[in-house]
């Protein structure tokens, strides 16, 4: 063997050796997942919720990200959708996979039958190709189970609502929710159907009237309304409690006509016994705030209008020792009755969300036109102060038993929709969770991924023009510099060969 | 390190004296920037994103940084310079690795010049220190893969054009694996491989502001690879 072939074997065997362990050592390693997050407000770190559910699965998991391709191009939230995503598989160290499918050769109408949320945008006037159909949707299979979070454009509620679909999906008995009606004759797929859908996503959702609480199992019972109860309801309700259950009632004080926007007192006094024995009260008064929603424009001529019927609440309001306070998102009610509490029969009761300084009671009758704001205040001066609107009960009927009340129930309807109150609902899902003894769940919360903004300079003249000056040199002055220096020292190396 | 740094100030001033280095300098500049300001009206938002400027820099790096290294090896071999070259008192790996080093350090100069677009917007709002600091880490990695490659290239053969040409399209192979799996529709391993080698989605992390301990062991393993292949082509090429 030369010394040239000698030579060239050694290199090969180098290289090779070098190349693999190098490789070896990179796959090794991978396992290890280092990170550091230093992302505004740190928004890729996992909570711990997430971080013991992750380390308890003991099967593969896999998250599919459907995403359209116009939206993946067009959106940054998306890759932060998909960063988030490959946090839980950093997390799970291999048992965990996620995946993002841009486009992906199917069509809207495979994506809908897989559940994913398909907005069919309208072709462009002048022919061009326009966005197509737009989508962000997950799907998590685990085992032979799946769920599918149909649209998720919010980086924000990434966490939360994959956190809670991994939850629901990785559940060998899944959590069981009985939804039954108290006001009869009201159908509760047309008034409450955002919200049920909603639910019915995480949970194994059964509507009922109150027959179906006879010998039910379930381990939450929803009660929505009261304006027409069925005389036994109250009763069925305290026996499933005591069979272990636990309740979110969303009851009412007041019965309201939106039509007509006249309302009257409801009697709730089948449910009388039930709530003494929580240690609350619905009072069927109306409570109205200062701080409340806009009232839209479709119900009123004329423009939207400040309306304290309906009452905003953010996190100044809700208690934030709870379980279900921390991190809560604004609810928003509807024409709301106060609670008032009293000592429970069991248990602690306490209140869960007050209304602010500036709310105030309206006794009948009841003045509920927007435009007529004199007769909304007619009663404020002798009744300002802070009022309760949810409660929570614990210990009521046995050790484990959890009930929360509220005392308006369109805080769950389709009204929402109007006030964009999305909270609502999650907090819905916080206090069913609670409820069922999954404290760590309920803490979860959609977070907002920090907006930074070019807010330094508020003099809107000033702030235009240093916004020119930094374009500029952006954009001119530094790369013309460059140019400058680029063609000096070419030049000068030129003239210093000739010469 | 003095015979390294002799030979790295040499080769760094092939690239400050010469057009070839300036060129895609000045492109590396200007098309982020441009990317920022000028598509997407950035400035009427009022939200101080600058996420586009990052962006668009691995696509702007898989196109200059093949410009810059295609003259590395191939340039000497084709004059003959290569033979100057081993006479010197200059180990293969360290030749390697002072033309490398040179590239790399010239792109950083230019990465450093587009550190003024956050500094300048600090006077309009809050930039995040941390998040630009992590989004700079992640270039530096990137680049240092690109020129390894590159490098790498150009150590097999003595025609810049063929260099120039391997390395855009393994530059893009390297970048976009993934995204071509999944355009493909390719399931399940084929699209895990790939993504693991796709440079793309190990940068990813860092322009959300994510330093990932996984991804930096992977840049430097591969630079390690391909710097030690590079070694291994001009050796090759001295018998």
């Amino acid at each position: 063997m030369n010394r040239r072939t000698r030579t060239a074997i050694v290199q090969w065997v180098i290289t090779v050796l070098f190349s693999t362990s190098v490789l070896l050592g990179i796959l090794l390693f991978s396992r290890v997942g280092m990170q550091i997050d230093l992302s505004p407000g740190r928004v890729f770190t996992l909570g711990s919720q997430t971080q013991e559910l992750i380390a308890a699965l003991d099967e593969p998991l896999e998250i599919r990200y459907f995403v359209s391709g116009f939206l993946n191009a067009a959106s940054p939230r998306t890759e932060q959708i998909f960063q988030l995503l490959r946090q839980y598989e950093r997390l799970g160290g291999g048992i965990v996979t996620a995946e993002r499918i841009v486009d992906g050769g199917l069509t809207p109408e495979q994506l809908e039958r897989l559940g994913i949320e398909v907005e069919r945008t309208v072709p462009q006037a002048d022919g061009g190709a326009g966005p197509g159909h737009l989508y962000s949707g997950v799907e998590i299979r685990y085992l032979d189970r799946r769920i599918v979070i149909p649209a998720l454009l919010d980086p924000g509620a990434v966490e939360y609502e994959v956190t809670r679909a991994i939850f629901a999906v990785t559940r060998d008995t899944p959590l069981r929710v009985l939804v039954v009606s108290g006001s009869r004759g009201e159908r509760l797929t047309e008034e409450y159907g955002a919200m049920l859908s909603a639910l019915d996503r995480l949970y194994e959702l059964q509507i009922a009237d109150h027959r179906g609480l006879e010998s039910a199992t379930h381990d939450v019972i929803l009660v929505l309304g009261s304006r027409d109860p069925h005389p036994d309801l109250a009763g069925l309700v305290q026996n499933a409690l005591e069979r272990g259950a636990g309740a979110f009632l969303a009851l009412d004080g007041l019965d309201v006509d939106i039509q007509n926007l006249t309302a009257r007192e409801v009697d709730n006094e089948s449910f009388g016994g039930f709530l003494r024995h929580l240690g609350v009260q619905i009072e069927p008064l109306m409570l109205l705030d200062e701080r409340a929603n806009l009232f839209p424009p479709e119900f009123v001529s004329g423009q939207p209008l400040l309306y304290p019927p309906w009452v905003r609440t953010d996190q100044r309001n809700i208690d934030s020792a709870h379980p279900l306070g921390v991190n809560a998102g604004p609810v928003d009610f509807f024409w709301p009755s106060p609670l008032r509490l009293t000592e429970p029969g069991r248990g602690t009761t306490e209140a869960l969300i007050v209304s602010s300084t500036t709310s105030w009671l309206q006794g009948p009758p009841f003045i509920l036109d927007p435009m007529s704001r004199a007769s909304i205040e007619r009663d404020r001066d002798i009744s300002t102060g802070i009022y309760a609107l949810v409660a929570w009960n614990e210990g009521g009927f046995h050790d484990d038993s959890r009930v929360v009340v509220s005392a308006d129930s369109d805080f769950l309807s389709n009204l929402v929709l109007y006030t964009d109150s999305q909270a609502n609902f999650d907090f819905l899902v916080r206090g069913i969770d609670w409820i069922s003894g999954e404290p760590g769940l309920a803490r979860l919360s959609p977070t907002p991924v920090p907006v930074l903004r070019m807010d330094r300079i508020e003099e809107p003249f000033a702030r235009m023009f240093t916004g020119m000056l930094i374009e500029a040199l952006n954009v001119w002055v530094l790369p013309g510099i460059m140019v400058i220096a680029g063609v000096v020292s070419v030049r000068r190396r030129r003239n210093r060969q000739s010469s | 390190m003095t015979r390294f740094l002799a030979a790295y100030k040499r080769e760094f001033r092939v690239y400050l004296y010469s057009s070839h280095g300036w060129i895609p300098g000045i492109i590396m500049l200007v098309v982020p920037v441009m990317n920022q300001f000028r598509f997407g009206a950035f400035m009427q938002t009022g939200i101080m994103d600058l996420s586009r400027l990052s962006s668009s820099w691995i696509a702007v790096l898989s196109l200059t940084v093949p410009a810059l290294t295609m003259r590395s090896f191939s340039e000497e071999y084709r004059t003959g310079a290569d033979l100057l070259l081993r006479t010197l008192p200059l180990s293969p790996s360290v030749t390697v690795l002072s033309k490398a080093t040179a590239v790399l350090s010239f792109i950083v100069v230019f990465l450093l010049l587009d550190l003024v677009v956050p500094l300048s917007m600090s006077l309009m709002g809050t930039v995040e220190a941390g998040l630009i600091l992590v989004r700079f880490t992640g270039l530096i990695m990137v680049s240092m893969v690109l020129v390894a490659l590159g490098v790498c290239v150009s150590s097999m053969t003595d025609s810049q054009i063929v260099a120039l040409m391997c390395s855009i399209v393994f530059f893009s192979v390297l970048s976009y694996a993934d995204s071509v799996g999944g355009a493909l529709g390719v399931d399940g391993t084929i699209v895990r491989l790939a993504r693991q080698i796709s440079l793309d989605y190990r940068h990813a992390p860092f322009v959300q502001g994510l330093v990932d301990g996984n991804a930096i062991l992977y840049f430097f393993g591969m630079t390690a690879v391909l710097l030690r292949v590079a070694v291994h082509g001009y050796v090759s090429r001295g018998y």
